[in-house]
């Protein structure tokens, strides 16, 4: 019961800062039996929420024995029954390695008993441009786990965890879910693990960091991250140009993160065997990416239709929806101005990186819009009858609601009408640029039919 | 459109046999066969119109045409074809509903010391149809093929159940079965001047149960909350809860006609979903 109430009032918190928080192949988690989830460590307490909160299944998390003096996390961390790992390298700041035998033993305890445990292999969370090495302390885990119940199968289900912007207000969060791996099935295909039955910590370390790798982007530097990440934007520009704007905009994560690996693996080959090609592919692509930059448009905007029967469409119809939602929305802005004004103070006093912004936003509203909402009731109460004080309480909550889509809603439209405009009053500049990406498009397909694509590491068929 | 079809042909049978055994309807047939032939000839024509380019927006047009003729002609014939009155089985659910106590006479009663809220009631009452109907079109143009085919089929089908309730259940609402007992007579504004005379139009208080105003407004709250366009589905719940308030306060439904409309419209969208769902991995299986 109060870890679903936990669990609830995370999700809610997490939707309020995050536009978007969702679960790709979360039909891939297997609904019962010991489950260990790995995944990438990217977002600080943010990371293992979106998989707690965004799927049914109860999961035991773990963290760094630190985080239990944080007195914002502590109630949390008891409400969700978090396993607390003591890492070594916060011996100075009191946490106790020996006593990481006992929070192992009741990881085996909860996976014994049919649970799933999430560990982040990392051990920290970055924003590194790639993964850090994985720890083996979750191989250590699968190998306890399969010595203490030799009878039973444990799924170990890879994620890769991403955010468009995750210091963002109002960006967005997803989990993409990798297939999942057997691990005595897997054990057993290892010839390190024939001779004794035990399971080589370090193979299946790399085994896991190679699953999870699949699942994320991950670049040699941050020179590259910026050319990739770029190539990818431009590679996403579609002719038949933005989608509407009345749901959400198709993220395929999947599809994003082979495009980057192709992109990677075809990049390294055409480095490798046609340099000047290679620094000329790459140079048009800055170039682009740095014009949509100053435009401040995307990629998928260049191909905006200027039809003015669509346009005239498009104003009718999100007018009509701004113009009717606005008293509400704008009651939901008025009524929780004063706990936004303030988690958003505190918020940027406390994160010291972009790697606890969100969390810090997630964790500080649960207690100050609670304590907004709960004197917000006292008041109705005082000042209605019990009944109507309910009615206002539940209002105060759809406002908000309404007022947060309400803001995604018209940023949207405001920028989509900025482009217009643009494109209106600078018609050659949009073609030129849509000549430039489809050129760039042509340029790069070429490339890759004539250094076709090696293999990757990581195709199913390597598991 | 088989809904409709269907729907039109027994509306018109029902209205045939009452003829039949001499109530004076005969207009009402000829012109409810009419409006059935031209409805059948435009389905069995279903293939062609789909093949242009806006066939889809044209069925959908043809169907809401459809539906929009059935509303305003049953107020003007049910209660000569049919030979009962589900005024006064609505008026005892009300009273169950309440414990004992009527809905719409505490509604009445409390209303008694604020007839300035009658206006502005009456005000959502006149304006929220004409909006929802445009607020619906602008929607159906933007949505995608799908979710439209969801729309129009779950329309179809809370239409043209609740016709069957318009037909079958005739009520003319509380404005006329509980005259008797609602002595505080509400006071007739612009607006509300403007609904009385608007349903005068249309035959005259009828179509009690179920709540039309309320199934359709819900319809498009849950067809825009669960497929996509959640901004949308948002604004018109507070639309849903003034217009409930404001039918019962102006006394044309029980509160059991707003419950009623309420769950045929959850009903017909979960129907639709199944039913679209249907037809298009039929549709895939039979391409592959």
């Amino acid at each position: 019961m109060i870890y679903r109430l936990v669990r609830w009032a995370l999700r809610l918190s997490l939707l309020g800062f995050y536009r978007r928080v969702e679960i790709q192949g979360v039909e891939l988690i297997p609904e019962t039996g010991p489950m260990l989830v790995v995944a990438n460590h990217t977002n600080a307490f943010v990371d293992p929420l979106i998989v707690l909160t965004g799927q049914r299944r109860r999961v035991t998390l773990t963290a760094k024995s630190t985080l239990a003096r944080n007195p914002l996390l502590a109630p949390v961390i008891k409400g969700l029954g978090v396993v607390l790992l003591h890492r070594s390298d916060d011996r100075h700041r009191g946490a106790a390695p020996e006593q990481n035998v006992e929070a192992l033993a009741a990881c085996v305890t909860i996976l014994t008993n049919g649970g799933a445990v999430f560990v982040f292999p990392e051990g920290v969370s970055h924003s590194d441009p790639a993964m850090r090495p994985f720890k083996t302390g979750a191989a250590r885990l699968v190998s306890a786990f399969l010595e203490a119940r030799p009878d039973r199968e444990l799924w170990i289900v890879p994620v890769g965890l991403h955010f468009t912007k995750k210091d963002r207000w109002r960006s967005e969060a997803l989990a993409l879910v990798g297939v999942p791996v057997q691990a005595r099935e897997w054990a057993g295909r290892q010839p390190a693990s024939a001779d004794d039955g035990r399971i080589d910590v370090r193979t299946l370390t790399e085994a896991m960091r190679g699953w999870v790798e699949a699942l994320t982007m991950n670049f040699s530097s941050e020179e590259e991250r910026s050319l990739l990440s770029g190539a990818e934007r431009l590679l996403a520009y579609r002719a038949e140009g933005p989608g509407p704007l009345d749901r959400p905009a198709e993220w395929d994560s999947r599809t994003r993160v082979d495009r980057v690996h192709r992109l990677q693996r075809g990049a390294h080959e055409l480095r490798r065997r046609d340099p000047e090609r290679f620094d000329l592919l790459a140079s048009r692509a800055r170039s682009l990416n740095r014009q949509l930059d100053t435009l401040g448009v995307g990629a998928e905007e260049v191909s905006l239709s200027m039809h003015a029967g669509r346009a005239a469409l498009f104003v009718v119809r999100e007018l009509e929806v701004l113009l009717v939602g606005a008293p509400v929305a704008f009651l939901g802005w008025g009524v929780h101005l004063p706990p936004l004004s303030l988690t958003r103070h505190l918020v940027a006093r406390m994160s010291v990186d972009e790697d606890h912004t969100a969390s810090n936003a997630v964790f500080l509203s649960i207690p100050i819009f609670g304590a907004w909402w709960v004197a917000l009731g006292v008041l109705g109460g005082l000042l209605l009858p019990a009944a109507w004080a309910t009615v206002a309480l539940l209002t105060v909550w759809f406002t908000a609601m309404v007022h947060l889509h309400y803001r995604d809603r018209a940023g949207g439209v405001l920028r989509r009408i900025r482009t217009f405009v643009l494109w209106f009053r600078r018609p050659d500049l949009r073609e030129r640029l849509e000549a430039d990406i489809t050129g760039w498009h042509e340029q790069v397909r070429a490339a890759e039919a004539d250094f076709p694509d090696p293999p990757s590491r990581h195709t199913p068929e390597t598991r | 459109m088989s809904v409709t079809v269907g729907v039109l042909a027994v509306v018109t049978s029902t209205l045939a046999v009452a003829w039949g055994f001499g109530r004076p309807l005969g207009d009402a047939v000829l012109l409810h066969g009419g409006v059935l032939a031209l409805l059948v000839s435009v389905a069995l024509r279903r293939e062609r119109i789909r093949s242009i380019e806006a066939g889809a927006l044209v069925t959908a047009v043809v169907i809401i045409g459809a539906m929009f003729f059935l509303y305003t002609s049953l107020g003007q014939v049910v209660f000569v074809a049919i030979p009962w009155n589900g005024d006064s089985a609505l008026r005892a659910a009300d009273r169950a509903l309440g414990l004992g106590v009527e809905p719409v006479r505490a509604v009445a009663d409390r209303l008694a010391g604020a007839g300035w809220a009658i206006e502005p009631l009456a005000f959502f009452y006149a304006a929220f149809i004409p909006y929802l109907y445009l607020s619906i079109f602008l929607g159906l143009v933007g949505r995608p093929d799908r979710t439209r085919a969801v729309f129009v089929l779950a329309f179809a089908l809370l239409y043209g159940t609740s016709f069957m309730g318009y037909l079958f259940v005739p009520a003319r609402g509380p404005i006329v079965a509980m005259d008797d007992v609602l002595s505080t007579p509400l006071d007739v504004g612009f607006f509300l001047d403007v609904v009385r005379r608007s349903i005068d139009l249309a035959g005259g208080p009828h179509g009690a149960f179920p709540s039309l105003h309320i199934g359709a407004s819900s319809l498009a709250a849950i067809v825009d909350l669960r497929h996509g366009d959640k901004l949308r589905g948002l604004i018109y719940v507070p639309f849903i809860l003034l217009i409930a308030v404001a039918t019962v306060a102006l006394r044309y439904h029980y509160v059991v006609d707003l419950l009623a409309g309420a769950c045929l419209a959850w009903a017909a969208v979960a129907v639709a979903e199944r039913g679209v769902a249907r037809a298009s991995s039929s549709a895939s299986g039979g391409s592959t």
